[in-house]
């Protein structure tokens, strides 16, 4: 069954991070876009999307993710997702969404690119 | 369970956004016995899921009283999935989604539903009779 979806922002300096515990459906529509305001305003230069790597994404949160790109288009902002099962990993690559973020295994990767 | 039989399940679901995961689940469950495999289980978790949620946000309009019927028919080598609703079917003029155009505004964000279902499966037909309602029928091959 579904998992309720948890958010908490992580603020760094460079890297703001958006923890997602849970499925990311609809339902947290309303909470996801409450943490990309709070990350938005401090203009970040990279924000990591960090998924708990048992999350289920469907189509209503590929849009969610979609509208955190839309936001930070034209920003110098650069996107990483972390903890997504290799399932959605390819949901990401056959809608495009890899076109415009970077899949990373972990966080600690982000930092040798 | 190897599929010398044909066998027949059905579901019939309440147009409440969350019950989809019960077609989901029942779905995974057979394909399982059926011996799909991990990676193609999941393609049919989110194909279900979103021709579930397809038919109850846009055919039964999340009516609560009316339902989504879900058949699952195990045949030799393949797993037919046929998905009904009450409603109107699947419009013919839908957008097909791109990415470019979302990312740019110039389509909404939402909408990936059925492009998932149509990359994920090995045949896929939408259907509305006026008098029964809309129908995804989805098949997926044991061995591709």
């Amino acid at each position: 069954m579904r998992r309720e979806c948890k958010i908490k922002v992580l603020k760094g300096t460079d890297l703001f991070t958006i923890e997602v515990v849970g499925d990311l459906t609809a339902s947290a529509e309303k909470a996801m876009d409450d943490a990309y305001k709070q990350v938005c305003d401090n203009n970040p230069r990279s924000i990591l999307l960090k998924f708990d790597g048992k999350s289920r994404i469907n189509s209503a949160g590929i849009a969610i993710v979609i509208n955190l790109v839309m936001q930070r288009q034209g920003k110098d902002c650069k996107i990483y997702i972390t903890g997504v099962s290799k399932h959605f990993r390819k949901i990401f690559e056959l809608v495009g969404l890899t076109k415009f973020t970077t899949i990373v295994d972990s966080e600690e990767e982000i930092k040798k690119l | 369970m190897k599929a010398k039989y044909r066998e027949v399940i059905e579901l019939s679901v309440p147009s409440r956004l969350g019950l989809e995961q019960v077609a989901v689940d029942a779905t995974a469950a057979l394909a399982k016995l059926m011996g799909f495999s991990e990676d193609r289980i999941e393609d049919l978790k989110t194909a279900v899921e979103e021709a579930c949620i397809n038919a109850i946000e846009h055919g039964n309009k999340e009516n609560s009283s009316t339902k989504v019927l879900v058949e699952l028919t195990a045949d030799e080598g393949k797993l037919q999935v046929n998905i009904h609703d009450q409603g109107k079917g699947v419009p013919g003029d839908i957008e097909k989604p791109d990415i470019d155009a979302k990312v740019a505004g110039k389509q909404k964000s939402r909408g990936w539903g059925l492009f998932l279902i149509q990359s994920l499966m090995d045949e896929v037909e939408f259907d509305w009779n006026p008098e029964t309602g809309g129908v995804t029928r989805m098949v997926i091959n044991l061995k591709q």
